[in-house]
């Protein structure tokens, strides 16, 4: 037995252990980098090399050229890479989806019970699992499953599996028959043609998802062929909105908002170029639009939104065929800190801002951040940028208002505090107007120097919007007046009420009024800043230090960058692979738990003692 | 028929060949959109633009391009007419992509461009014509069935497996098994870190010439291996016809030793038509090899031609497709003139 000495070292080692357990969150958050979550970045330098195919991409990765690929990665790099030396692979859901649009104006797609019964016979897990070898997921709303908007697996049913006798109960329901020794279904209308499903020839994903989708046809009755054809060609039926059944694409969504359910598959869209492929029309879903364009309650519009999803996925104007999985590759040897965003994974802004060298490279400061490119830099001016490639240099050049965290959710960037109102917060604002103030930092500056203030992103708003043909005007299109009322609050107002009028202001690049105002509004394309030879006035947490075409980009720390880490701060070096912030709601609660276990168990054994 | 005016018949045709050509060359990049309806401005609208899209943004982004939506006869018309008058005054206008002049866009590529195929060219030339010459003079021998073997061999082998096989070898294996001792770039033309630390070097220019060097071996070998075969057929079997010609014969009768007869009296008359194949080669430099650039990475004009057509970038193909049409037609007119000038059999009639 043991001795009362004995059981009070228990109980108080006891009692030590646990009190350590309940103040240990409190240090975990202690650990991270200095600074908050904005802090950043802690680099000195990110260099774009150029490395267009992914042969060199992983050729480069392995030989230590290169720190992280820029684009994802072909699966059949996966095994090679996962054995790698010092290589890491990270995955996120893509946030976009491939599929078919289904022409709704064509007899007999033109059935609610044709498309679903499509949609049941088609086997969604086996195009993942034959075509993508797993790597890749079932999907049926039009949201991404990631986006925290999705109602995907929240419906009763799903169209994952090939559910044949579901889909010919339904065309039998609608009338669908046999004649006496046909091949294939007669509709209740009559005879139809064979329909045509066409899917790009440049892709073999895409000829083999055509295969499946004419398969699952054939399985229900309806005479059906499969036909490899040029994508841009049949592309350009379908922005003209002319000919054809069925035919597959692939969305890449750059933002988590839902809006384009109402813009997209709005009836009075149904003839407008570029919208609506499938023609769709629903009085139904129509009813849902206007409260989730035009309404600036989250509870409304967020209703809104699920049921647009749910009548969507109900009608089926297109079936989604898979949403593949992200792999990326990237070195771990001298950086610690990637961050794996929930849209662009690893290789992402957010990696950038929050990577920094290990302790046994000399960290936590400095360094050189090495990422593959794609495709070269078309053009300094981001206005005129199209290509992904040049955007994802270009966007570490400037600021916005907001932005989105690593995980999907809005974050304050530039603008400090802002406030929304309608007419029903202020009568000041005309009904059916929205007006938003944002106050901003304070310490912002252009690299010339210049204080960036209210009258900086006034002037951009404005410019953004009056500039013909670029692509950040749609969003703007509805703004009346963007001003600068003092030199830190900027007031925007739209003729219109919609909850997503914020996002169409705050996401927009900042730019230098003192330069833009030198160009021409119409002549904005022509501007082709030409760094570093001629000065290029930014504010972004990057300058372009050099610049060698069809080689690299090489971006060097801002150091006036007014969200950029003290320097003179040691920083313990991390190994993880995301940056929390410190979290003391965690500690609490985690101390309180803690305490209980100190009290009971402790006095348990103090009272056994006894 | 002499001379001057054999040249100026030649001048003429060439000019009507240019003429041709530039019509030719408005309608080949143009066929998608006049076959299909295809727009450059469909391929660069993304999913998010494309939402958003109004009416009046559409007709502004056409503007911005210079373009017309759903263009009718006159609108033909009326853009092959501007289109002549730019081909003409060397106006080859903006890039859709980068906003910026082609002409810049073409400068910036053509020196890597002519380095690549320059060199490679030239080795090829060499190697060929010394081994093809070598086994001519023994024809049917162990070496020249051999020689032959194994020219025909690489003629067949496809230039970007040879390139990947290059790559994988001296970019990966080498260095592996070598600890890095043998190692050549992975790809690009220079290395970023060799160029940083160079600026601030007195000697900083012949070491980006060396690092530029390095780059080149690998493309220009796999461009050299692609090339070799054709030559040295050429020259060999041409060798081969020359040294059946009584001419030759009369050369060994008089007592000439063996080489004499070879170098001074075959090869002289086996390069005739050479001379086209090297001019029409020189002639066709500046189209870059798409396919070796693509494999690696070289920033050239092959790689250039086949993005810009991928987007139908229309100024930039068609001012590249002119160019190279115009460096053949004169190349093609040069290996005449040379040929003349060369061959006395020749009469200008």
């Amino acid at each position: 037995m043991a001795s009362t000495r004995a059981k009070r070292t228990i109980a108080i080692t006891l009692v030590a252990a646990f009190a350590l357990m309940a103040i240990s969150p409190i240090f975990a958050t202690a650990q991270t980098i200095p600074g908050h979550a904005k802090t950043g970045p802690y680099i000195d330098k990110l260099r774009f090399d150029v490395i267009t195919s992914d042969d060199l991409q992983v050729l480069a990765l392995q030989n230590d050229e290169i720190d992280v690929i820029d684009s994802f990665l072909d699966p059949t790099f996966i095994p090679a890479l996962e054995v790698a030396e010092n290589i890491q692979l990270t995955n996120v859901l893509r946030n976009g989806y491939g599929f078919v649009t289904i022409n709704c104006d064509r007899y007999p797609l033109n059935y609610t019970a044709v498309r679903r019964a499509i949609a049941f016979a088609l086997d969604k897990n086996a195009i993942s699992a034959d075509i993508f070898e797993g790597f890749s997921g079932s999907q049926d709303s039009p949201v991404p499953k990631q986006n925290g908007w999705s109602i995907e697996g929240q419906l009763p049913y799903t169209y994952y599996e090939p559910q044949v006798q579901k889909g010919k109960d339904l065309l039998e329901a609608a009338g669908f028959y046999y004649e006496k020794g046909a091949e294939f279904l007669t509709g209740p209308k009559g005879d139809f043609d064979p329909i045509l499903v066409e899917c790009a020839s440049s892709s073999p994903i895409a000829i083999e998802v055509g295969a499946f989708i004419a398969d699952a046809l054939l399985d229900l009755g309806i005479e059906a062929t499969s036909e490899p054809t040029d994508f841009y060609e049949y592309l350009g039926r379908l922005n003209n909105h002319l000919d054809y059944d069925m035919c597959f694409l692939a969305w890449e969504f750059g933002s988590a908002d839902v809006d384009f359910l109402g813009k997209e598959w709005a009836s009075w869209n149904a003839d407008e170029p570029f919208l609506n492929f499938p023609n769709f029309k629903n009085s139904t879903y129509d009813y849902y639009i206007d409260d989730l364009l035009h309404s600036t309650d989250y509870d409304t519009v967020y209703a809104a939104a699920i049921k647009l999803q749910e009548i969507w996925v109900y009608e089926c104007p297109y079936i989604i065929t898979y949403q593949n999985i992200k792999y990326h590759a990237w070195r771990d040897d001298k950086f610690a800190g990637h961050v794996n965003d929930w849209s662009d994974g690893v290789p992402g802004t957010w990696t950038n801002k929050k990577v920094h060298l290990k302790a046994d490279q000399g960290g936590p400061f400095g360094g050189t951040f090495r990422w593959s490119n794609s495709l070269d830099l078309d053009t300094f001016n981001l206005l005129g940028a199209s290509s992904a490639y040049t955007i994802q240099v270009l966007t570490e050049l400037y600021d916005s208002l907001m932005t989105l965290d690593s995980t999907g959710l809005d974050m304050l960037w530039l603008a400090e505090s802002y406030l929304a109102e309608t007419h029903a917060e202020n009568d000041a604002i005309p009904v059916g107007h929205t007006r938003f103030t944002f106050n901003i930092l304070q310490n912002a500056t252009w690299t010339d120097g210049t204080p960036l203030t209210a009258e900086d992103v006034a002037f951009s708003l404005n410019f953004l919007r009056d500039a013909p043909g670029n692509r950040y005007r749609p969003d703007l299109l509805e703004m009346s007046a963007a001003y600068a009322p003092s030199t830190y609050t900027v007031v925007v107002e739209f003729n219109t009420e919609s909850y997503w009028h914020l996002h169409g202001v705050a996401f927009k690049p900042i730019f230098p009024k003192h330069i833009m105002q030198e160009i021409v509004i119409e002549d904005w394309a022509e501007w082709s800043p030409n760094p570093p030879v001629e000065e290029f006035v930014t504010s972004g947490p990057f300058i372009i230090t050099e610049y060698v075409a069809g080689e690299f980009t090489e971006l060097t720390y801002n150091p006036n960058y007014f969200f950029g880490p003290d320097k003179t701060v040691e920083t313990p070096d991390t190994d993880t692979t995301t940056v929390a912030p410190p979290d003391f709601t965690m500690a609490i609660v985690a101390g309180a738990v803690g305490a209980a276990v100190v009290i009971l168990v402790g006095g348990y054994v103090l009272m056994r003692q006894k | 028929m002499g001379l001057r005016e054999y040249v100026i018949r030649r001048l003429i045709y060439m000019f009507l060949l240019v003429v041709a050509v530039v019509c030719f060359n408005f309608f080949l990049f143009r066929l998608p959109t006049l076959l299909f309806g295809v727009s450059p401005v469909d391929l660069m609208i993304d999913v998010n633009l494309r939402r958003n899209m109004t009416a009046e943004l559409l007709e502004e982004i056409y503007a911005r391009f210079g373009l017309v939506p759903n263009p009718d006869i006159f609108d033909w018309i009326y853009m092959f007419w501007r289109y002549v008058v730019n081909m003409f005054t060397g106006d080859f206008g903006y890039s859709f992509v980068s906003q910026r002049p082609v002409t810049d866009e073409i400068m910036a590529r053509l020196p890597n461009t002519l380095l690549l195929m320059g060199t490679s060219s030239i080795v090829a030339i060499i190697l060929g014509i010394f081994t093809g010459v070598k086994v001519a003079a023994d024809p049917g021998s162990n070496r020249d069935v051999g020689a032959v073997t194994v020219a025909l061999f690489i003629y067949a082998l496809p230039v970007f497996w040879v390139g990947m096989m290059l790559l994988m070898t001296f970019s990966f294996y080498v260095p592996n098994l070598t600890g890095g001792l043998i190692q050549f770039p992975s790809g690009g033309t220079i290395t970023p870190d060799v160029w940083i630390a160079s600026k601030d070097d007195p000697l900083g220019g012949l070491i980006i010439a060396g690092n530029i060097l390095h780059h080149l071996v690998l493309p220009m070998v796999t461009l050299g291996v692609g090339g070799y075969g054709g030559y040295f057929l050429y020259m060999r079997n041409s060798l081969i016809d020359v040294m059946t010609e009584d001419y030759i014969l009369t050369a060994r009768a008089k007592g000439l030793d063996e080489n004499q007869v070879l170098y001074k009296h075959g090869l002289k008359n086996a390069m005739l038509p050479m001379v086209t194949i090297i001019a029409m080669t020189f002639g066709f430099l500046i189209n870059g090899a798409t396919l070796t650039e693509t494999v690696f990475g070289w920033y050239g004009l092959g790689r250039y031609i086949f993005r810009s057509l991928i987007i139908l970038d229309y100024p930039v193909v068609q001012a590249i497709f002119m160019v190279i049409a115009i460096t053949a037609i004169l190349a093609n007119f040069i290996a005449d003139l040379l040929y003349g000038v060369l061959d006395p059999r020749i009469k200008y009639g």
